[in-house]
């Protein structure tokens, strides 16, 4: 087997699929062993504590839901997680902000997004998130480690970088 | 760092650049012979490049004037089969260019394949194939950065199929052929005794230890019964053992590094992390 199949082989193992063996006896071996599965849980929890350090919002909100490793995998196998720290927070930010099924989710994702870039610098414009209800308390919820209640009518945050929060609710 | 013998090679220590704020620096600057930065560590893309961070560039700027830099690089994934990181010479670029750089290295293994990145580390199978293919790319690094390289054994948690060379053969070879060190990380050697049984005196006896030029020191955790190269804690007594081990056989060791997450620097905290160096260094001269 040359270099080039056999490491296509193995990056087919890590992401999943049992079939990349093929034939072979050591990587047919390695694809059932408790070596791989734990090689993937520990490429998981690198992207999960990277996600928990820099988008703390959505990752306690997924957390509290238990949906936060699903949701971290389902991340990796859409799209390539890059290999820079700062940039693995961003990315699922935006991949939460579009492809959560919870719109909750999903607005919660685009507004930690739009802090992030306030407080970085790089977005200097105002920017506008629907929200499927009042974000405020949602959020107070999540600083205390609770679930967030839901419920109550669509609103609109506007990051706009004032104190305290960096936003308003409209 | 060359094979042949150096006389009166000093060992120095080190620990990671990264993670460190100006006080936690301005702890262990003083109890370190060297900084051992990662430029994917301190990097952001920025208008789609990857650049080096301007401020933690400027941090590592004021470091050079107070102390040796070397770089130790995770992204350059000189084993895959489709090519090395271009990206990841860009960072190296820039670094060499900012401060002056004793020494850089980076990991025997391939985190990209067909471009993609893995999330992880994987080694290269012990063959003439891969011993040409990363041969003829440390001869290329070799020529674009005149600075020693060196590159690090990586912990095997998959490890691959035996193939023409034993692990020590292989680095004999490629050092032999190319001119270029060993980062022998002896956490990763017992991680890889504890996981699959690897023989380490057997392995050191066959290694040509001309060769090793730096040594990584670190603990990590352990999942489901096997060793995870994490970098989280403080090492343990038996690998600063193996450390000592290792510099009193192996003539050209110019530094060991107490390796650390960036991640782990503020869990553990400035004085545990002076306390580590303080210790690595009393252990070492107790050898």
């Amino acid at each position: 087997m040359t270099l080039a199949e056999r490491q296509r082989r193995l990056a087919a193992l890590l992401a999943g699929e049992a079939d990349a063996a093929g034939e072979d006896a050591h990587l047919r071996a390695l694809a059932g062993s408790e070596e791989l599965a734990v090689l993937r849980w520990s490429v998981t929890s690198w992207r999960v504590l990277n996600v928990e350090r820099r988008c703390p919002l959505i990752a306690a909100l997924l957390r509290l839901e238990g949906r936060l490793e699903p949701a971290v995998e389902r991340f990796a196998a859409d799209q390539e997680a890059s290999a820079f720290r700062d940039e693995l927070g961003p990315a699922f930010l935006r991949f939460v902000a579009v492809a959560d099924p919870d719109p909750l989710a999903r607005a919660l994702a685009a507004l930690e997004a739009a802090l992030i870039r306030r407080l970085a610098g790089t977005d200097g414009e105002d920017v506008e998130i629907p929200w499927p209800q009042d974000p405020r308390p949602v959020l107070a919820a999540l600083v205390a480690g609770r679930r967030p209640a839901r419920g109550g009518g669509p609103c609109t945050a506007i990051v706009d970088g004032a104190p305290p929060s960096g936003f308003r609710v409209s | 760092m060359s094979a042949s013998a150096e006389p009166g090679v000093r060992t120095g220590i080190g620990t990671t650049f990264e993670g460190h704020d100006a006080r936690g620096l301005a702890r262990v600057l003083p109890l370190v012979d060297y900084v051992e930065v990662t430029p994917d560590a301190i990097a952001r893309r920025d208008t789609g490049r990857a650049r080096i961070d301007r401020r933690k560039l400027a941090l590592l700027h004021a470091v050079a004037s107070e102390t040796t830099v070397v770089v130790h690089g995770v992204g350059l994934s000189i084993g895959s089969h489709d090519g090395w990181s271009d990206e990841y010479l860009g960072l190296l670029d820039e670094i060499v260019g900012a401060v002056e750089v004793a020494w850089h290295s980076e990991h025997l293994a391939y985190t990209r394949v067909d471009g993609r990145f893995l999330g992880t580390m994987l080694a290269l199978p012990p063959t003439e194939e891969a011993l040409d293919l990363v041969a003829e790319r440390v001869t290329a690094i070799r020529e674009r950065y005149p600075l020693p390289f060196l590159l690090e054994n990586i912990v095997q948690l998959v490890p691959e199929a035996p193939g023409a060379y034993s692990d020590a053969g292989f680095l004999n070879a490629l050092c032999g052929r190319t001119g270029c060190g060993v980062l022998l990380d002896v956490y990763n050697l017992e991680c890889d005794a504890h996981n699959r049984g690897f023989d380490i005196p057997a392995f050191l006896d066959e290694l040509d230890l001309s060769h090793v030029g730096e040594l990584h020191v670190a603990c990590g955790v352990e999942e489901r019964g096997l060793m995870l190269d994490v970098h989280s804690r403080v090492p343990r007594a038996s690998t600063l053992d193996l450390a000592a081990e290792v510099v009193a056989r192996a003539p050209n060791v110019r530094g060991v590094t107490y390796e650390l997450l960036p991640e782990a620097v503020p869990t553990l905290g400035d004085d545990v992390v002076a306390g580590e160096l303080v210790r690595l260094r009393e252990r070492l001269a107790a050898a």
